[in-house]
């Protein structure tokens, strides 16, 4: 069973990206949410995590310094930004931090299905 | 809608370009986290009690402030909506509805500056914030929206900064 982490500051976020997950038939998962970088910091030092769904835009630390710290600190969870902002400089950034892919909102199922397949599968 | 001050046009903007963006952006998110369509409305009814503001940044030039606006009952079907529920459901708590509206604004603004990056490069969102709704103001480019359910006024301010 794979273990999943959600990093976004909207709860409600959170809940679409859940039913989604459930909606395309990732049952077999274990599902976490925290509401920040540093919360995420946190869970991974106590918790299992194999991958990591996380916002871009949030307040104290953006999804890109969490990437960022991660890979410093060592963690190498395979890693995918759902985000409201997307740009090509934002991709190429992500990617070379070690990004597996980077979806943005608002999504379709299928968008959702085709970015997270490949980490979930 | 309104024209902008002259002070205002020292700004990139024109404002049918944001107008359709936003309207664009409306009829995407209504599809897609509302399973919903959006239509252009001639006025809302019920006072808008409610909103969620979040800057679009222009380099150089200022920003504008995205404000969506919905009465308390729309707020509800709003945020029922996003979380998956019933629309006559009560069980959300006014903090839940409040992060749904500031989400909506979120993905908006998203969907805004991504329909205006081949217009204007380097456009930026920040992180939304509650606010109280005021009259609109000869800045303002407004747009009210009705999605099936539940109505939202849009409300696009140029700001200078510094």
């Amino acid at each position: 069973m794979k273990h999943v982490l959600i990093v976004d500051d909207s709860r409600a976020m959170r809940m679409i990206i859940r039913r989604t997950l459930r909606k395309l038939g990732y049952t077999n998962l274990e599902v976490s949410e925290v509401a920040s970088g540093p919360e995420a910091l946190m869970h991974l030092r106590t918790e299992r995590v194999d991958v990591i769904l996380c916002d871009w835009n949030m307040p104290e630390m953006t999804g890109m310094e969490l990437l960022q710290t991660l890979r410093q600190e060592g963690y190498n969870q395979r890693f995918g930004f759902i985000t409201t902002e997307v740009s090509d400089a934002m991709r190429q950034d992500a990617t070379a931090a070690g990004a597996s892919f980077f979806l943005s909102k608002p999504f379709t199922e299928d968008q959702f299905e085709m970015a997270v397949s490949s980490v979930l599968a | 809608m309104s024209a902008l001050s002259p002070r205002m046009d020292d700004l990139v903007l024109d404002p049918s370009r944001w107008t359709e963006a936003a309207f664009d952006t409306a009829d995407e998110v209504a599809q897609t986290v509302f399973a919903t369509q959006v239509q252009r409305v001639d006025a809302l009814e019920g006072h808008l009690a409610r909103g969620s503001a979040i800057p679009i940044k222009i380099p150089g030039q200022g920003l504008v402030l995205l404000g969506v606006f919905v009465s308390d009952p729309s707020l509800r079907q709003l945020a029922n909506s996003m979380y998956g529920l019933v629309p006559e459901d009560t069980s959300l708590h006014n903090e839940d509805m409040l992060d749904a509206l500031g989400e909506t604004a979120n993905i908006m603004a998203g969907g805004i500056i991504g329909r205006l990056s081949s217009w204007t490069q380097g456009l930026a969102i920040g992180l939304p914030h509650h606010t109280e709704p005021r009259p609109i103001s000869h800045y303002d480019i407004s747009m009210d929206l009705g999605f099936d359910t539940w109505m939202a006024r849009l409300v696009m301010t140029p700001q200078h900064v510094g």
